[in-house]
């Protein structure tokens, strides 16, 4: 598969991987760009384009590395980009999942008690995910921002905790994997079949965003803080 | 059916242990029937090779603990009015019966049993370590608990983890939870 490039039609690149929609969607990208670049989609809006396409193939190809060290500027678009990206997790993934998961214990619980493990296993992990967005939002994006903008910073504070951060956020996607997998191949005994697919693909759309999140991250933010930390030592 | 196992029975009352011994041994053919009054009189080597346990209601309650950590190679038997007022749902053998329908109870039962030994290819070793993490319990001191190596424990935990597809504690507990490995609250 070819790598997303700027010169490319937008909505060339969406046909051919139609899971970026999220994603055009979190950079507020509204529908009907017709046959426009995403070089020209990105001026029009007032986006960074090599930001954008890194973002993009990092979603769609797996073992792909950008070549791009963000500046301050991309950085502080980074961050926009994954406040977004939380908020949609926050407000209409996660409701999603609870919904049909409801609906399910609604119709099947009295059926099969099994059910009510699962339904205990997502909330542990819907927990988990809400103190980590909260995280994010009150402690790890401020310090981000204070450095992109040169404040004199909290940065090491924010350095050092990448990793502990980092292996919470890989846990959570591992634990909703384990709960899909638990859905599909282990749960026995009587449950309406079409909630528990609906259950399975709202976690499954759940656990990719999860996942491309640790990748936006894990190839971008984290390296660039940690030159800008090392940058801003240096100049004191 | 039986042929090569180890078999303990346990039961309070002799001749109710020695009969169904002897009625196993002459209807199945195990490698070995041994009969105990109580689970503390089984030594570690029985222990550890024993394939099946037939345990009698009272006995069941009374080590509680002890036989949960083995469900998965237990057998209860007693009266039915035992078995009815049980919420929880074991495989469960009949003894107030002829010959026939014991025989019969017998079959199915150890087709269940076997077959959810082995229904996700996992080995009892990989059940009882699978049935400590769930409990919560640190590789150390599973390691202690089963007298293993701390090697031998990472080793089993990677090979449930290819095995079931799970990779954190939380999925091994609750599906160690869904097969009635442990019990949860709530």
């Amino acid at each position: 598969m070819a790598l997303i490039t700027t010169d490319m039609k937008l909505s060339e690149v969406i046909l051919q991987h139609y899971v970026l929609m999220p994603v055009i969607r979190r950079f507020g990208i509204h529908l009907g760009f017709g046959e426009k670049t995403i070089l020209k989609i990105c001026q029009e809006n007032n986006l960074d384009a090599d930001l954008m396409v890194s973002i993009l193939n990092l979603y769609v190809h797996p073992t792909y590395t950008p070549d791009l060290t963000l500046s301050a500027n991309q950085l502080v678009a980074t961050v926009s980009y994954l406040k977004q990206t939380n908020a949609l997790i926050h407000e209409s993934q996660l409701p999603n999942v609870e919904r049909h998961l409801q609906a399910l214990m609604h119709y099947s619980f009295a059926k099969n008690k099994a059910l009510g493990l699962i339904d205990n296993f997502f909330t542990e992990i819907k927990t988990e995910l809400q103190q980590r967005i909260e995280q994010d939002n009150d402690e790890r994006f401020p310090s981000v921002l204070a450095l992109a903008s040169s404040v004199v910073s909290p940065v090491i504070h924010a350095t050092n905790q990448e990793p502990s951060l980092r292996e919470q956020q890989e846990s959570l996607d591992e634990k909703i994997f384990d709960l899909r997998s638990l859905l599909m191949k282990y749960l026995t005994g009587e449950a309406d079949e079409n909630l528990c697919y609906a259950v399975f693909f709202a976690l499954y759309t759940l656990e990719n965003d999860i996942r491309q999140y640790n990748n936006v991250c894990q190839a971008l933010l984290t390296p660039a803080v940690k030159a800008m930390t090392k940058q801003h030592n240096a100049q004191k | 059916m039986l042929k090569n196992k180890h078999i303990i029975v346990l039961s309070t009352h002799p001749l109710e242990g020695r009969g169904l011994q002897s009625f196993l041994c002459d209807e199945y053919h195990p490698e070995k029937v041994v009969v105990h009054a109580t689970p503390q009189t089984i030594n570690d080597t029985e222990n550890s090779r024993c394939d099946l346990f037939f345990v009698s209601a009272d006995l069941f309650v009374l080590f509680y603990d002890y036989f949960l950590l083995r469900k998965n190679k237990v057998i209860i038997f007693g009266t039915t009015l035992w078995n009815d007022s049980q919420s929880v749902m074991l495989p469960f053998l009949n003894i107030t019966t002829n010959e026939d329908s014991l025989k019969a109870q017998i079959d199915e039962l150890l087709s269940n049993t076997f077959h959810h030994e082995n229904s996700d290819g996992l080995t009892s070793r990989e059940l009882e370590v699978l049935t400590l993490v769930a409990q919560g319990l640190l590789n150390k001191e599973i390691a202690d608990s089963l007298n293993i190596s701390l090697h031998t424990v990472i080793s089993h935990r990677k090979n449930i983890a290819a095995k079931l597809g799970i990779k954190t504690v939380a999925g091994f507990t609750m599906y160690a939870a869904m097969n009635g490995l442990i019990t949860v609250n709530g």
